[in-house]
């Protein structure tokens, strides 16, 4: 599913030069449920923004679902991105002014599907996260555990390969916390891929698989029994 | 299909910002509402001023000795010019005569009135553009035999009459120290009074004129009926070179010719120009309302610098973020474009009102003024809308 091969990414020019990613090679198959940990500053970030299609990689190569990113174009990232990524953030980003079918619905507008496929595909995902009485109120009126399920609900509507969450419970509070790594256990039991990354060992206590990340290395990849 | 998307987008950002949207389009409402209403202004009197001019009668020219030159015995006008013009172009004028006017007093009982009297010829009524009241047209047996015949206006007829009914009654008129007896053939409808001339017009035959106002066949202009539809300057200008050749003075200007078409054309394109002028002024405005639409955009570009990262990183192309800035900023600009051609209507029809002359906006500037908005949404719009696209998602996301 994720291929990963002397993955490096690099800021600055020689004295400056900063190795926020450095030679780091990951294998991830369909339906892992992995965990990305490490300090900050460690490049865990970074290499989100690598997956997630976001950013490019100074050198190395990146397969997924049998798409080499790294020689693609911007174009062609951003239909990766619509295609084949579910993302999931800290800080929510839902629009605001938009209700949650609204939101859930934005992939899909530049998947080029129609409104009322749209809306039909946004509601059968806002059910599944247990919105269904929710599809009308904006972020405002949303607590910030609704507001993640929203952003769930969006990252899944495209039917993506992988689930990037960076920090998802990170604005959360614990009752909340809980109720979306439940969610996430649940989408993993359904076969989703899905990459959390994370600085809380209780969150990386969920997922079957932990990547410790330090100084742009892999320091540590451990698979629970 | 997905540029309904965009523009759904774009309206619905237009419509969470009404206050602010409505303020960056006041410059283009007020530059397009007075860019139409001048142009609505200027054509409005133009229109007017030409059927002013043209009721006075379009289609004729007056040939004459150009001014402050000598004028040698064998340079002046003679029957055989008319008979020359008559020959030579038969085919575009209706009729050629020598000019003969001057002015007559009509013998009343208790008042004088005073008239012109001009010479015409059988195509009067075609020339003059007159409907008869009563009675009939000058004819040719009347300028053949010199009869003392005439058409009077309405209003005289009235005025000494009592009636429009007055073919058939006769008037003294003393013109310079003779007086004659003529014999009203015709009343004809006096045309509305055009551009403050008032004074009523007798026709006679110029034959009768001739003898009447004792001109002894000396006559300094000619006056020439054109066909409808013929190039009047043109003709104009022919004519007097026939003139020159038989009179053997080429390239001398001993004459000229007038005609109110040249003039009318005259007017309109001094008229044309001052509206062009005060439009472009009025212009102005628009690219300043255009700098206003400018700057909004930039606004909401850093307003949503967040909303771009997270539509990019849900998948939106460059494309697509460009697109979605460029038509708000278009939209911007044409409901203000719209809504400056309503205004624009509106002030036409005070300005209507207040100078009584018919006037209206012509398809043309309000097809201008909507092409002219989306122009301006698209040149301001594009600066705005490539930054917004060129975003880095991660920058944008990391946006607070």
């Amino acid at each position: 599913m994720i291929q990963i091969q002397t993955l490096k990414k690099h800021y600055g020019l020689n004295e400056t030069l900063v190795k926020a990613v450095d030679d780091i090679d990951i294998k991830v198959k369909a339906g892992e449920y992995v965990s990305i940990i490490g300090p900050s500053g460690s490049g865990k970030s970074t290499l989100m923004n690598i997956l997630g299609c976001l950013d490019k990689p100074t050198s190395g190569l990146y397969n997924l679902d049998n798409n080499e990113t790294s020689t693609l174009s911007n174009n062609a990232l951003a239909d990766i991105r619509n295609n084949k990524i579910g993302f999931v953030f800290q800080s929510f980003n839902l629009l605001p002014k938009l209700t949650a079918l609204q939101n859930v619905e934005l992939p899909l507008i530049y998947t080029g599907i129609s409104k009322k496929k749209r809306i039909e595909m946004a509601k059968s995902v806002l059910d599944k996260v247990g919105l269904t009485d929710r599809y009308d109120h904006k972020p405002s009126e949303l607590s910030g555990g609704q507001k993640q399920r929203v952003a769930v609900a969006r990252a899944l509507v495209n039917n993506p390969a992988i689930i990037l969450a960076d920090e998802p419970t990170g604005n959360l509070d614990s009752k909340s916390t809980s109720d979306i790594l439940n969610l996430f256990d649940e989408l993993h039991k359904d076969g989703a891929t899905i990459i959390i990354v994370t600085h809380e060992d209780d969150v990386a206590a969920h997922t079957e698989r932990t990547i410790l990340i330090k100084d742009g290395k892999i320091a540590e990849d451990r698979r629970k029994q | 299909m997905k540029i309904f998307e965009l523009i759904s987008i774009a309206f619905s950002s237009i419509t969470s910002n009404k206050m602010r949207s409505l303020l960056t389009m006041l410059g283009l409402i007020i530059g397009i509402s007075s860019v139409v209403t001048i142009l609505a202004i200027g054509d409005g009197s133009a229109n007017s001023i030409e059927d002013n001019l043209s009721s006075l009668g379009l289609n004729t020219i007056s040939i004459s000795y150009e001014r402050n030159v000598d004028i040698a015995p064998n340079e002046e006008f003679s029957e055989k010019d008319i008979s020359l013009i008559g020959d030579n172009f038969s085919d575009q004028i209706i009729s050629v005569y020598p000019s003969y006017s001057g002015n007559g007093i009509i013998v009343g009982d208790i008042d004088d009135t005073s008239l012109t009297l001009n010479g015409v010829d059988e195509n009067v009524g075609v020339i003059e553009d007159l409907t008869l009241l009563s009675g009939r047209n000058i004819m040719s047996f009347d300028l053949e035999d010199r009869r003392k015949v005439i058409m009077i206006d309405d209003t005289t007829a009235i005025n000494l009459f009592g009636t429009v009914q007055a073919a058939g009654e006769k008037l003294l008129i003393t013109s310079g120290r003779t007086t004659n007896q003529f014999l009203i053939v015709g009343v004809y409808e006096s045309q509305e009074e055009s551009l403050g001339f008032s004074t009523s017009t007798g026709y006679i035959p110029y034959t009768t004129a001739d003898n009447v106002l004792n001109k002894n066949s000396n006559f300094s202009s000619i006056t020439v009926a054109i066909n409808e539809g013929e190039d009047v300057e043109a003709i104009g200008d022919d004519i007097v070179s026939l003139i020159e050749q038989t009179h053997r003075n080429i390239g001398e200007g001993k004459y000229r010719n007038f005609s109110l078409a040249s003039q009318i054309d005259m007017v309109s394109d001094v008229l044309g120009q001052i509206t062009l002028l005060v439009s472009a002024i009025a212009g102005i405005s628009l690219i300043v309302g255009g700098i206003g639409v400018m700057n909004i955009m930039l606004v909401s570009v850093t307003e949503r610098t967040r909303e771009i990262g997270i539509r990019k990183a849900l998948g939106a192309k460059r494309a697509d973020i460009l697109i979605q800035f460029l038509i708000e900023a278009v939209t911007i600009c044409i409901i203000g474009g719209l809504i400056g051609v309503g205004f624009g209507a509106g002030f036409t029809s005070i300005a209507e009102n207040l100078m009584g002359t018919p006037m209206s906006i012509s398809l043309t500037s309000v097809l201008l003024a909507t092409s002219f908005s989306t122009g301006i949404g698209i040149i301001f719009g594009v600066y705005p809308a490539n930054k917004a696209s060129k975003l880095d998602p991660i920058e944008a996301l990391r946006y607070e």
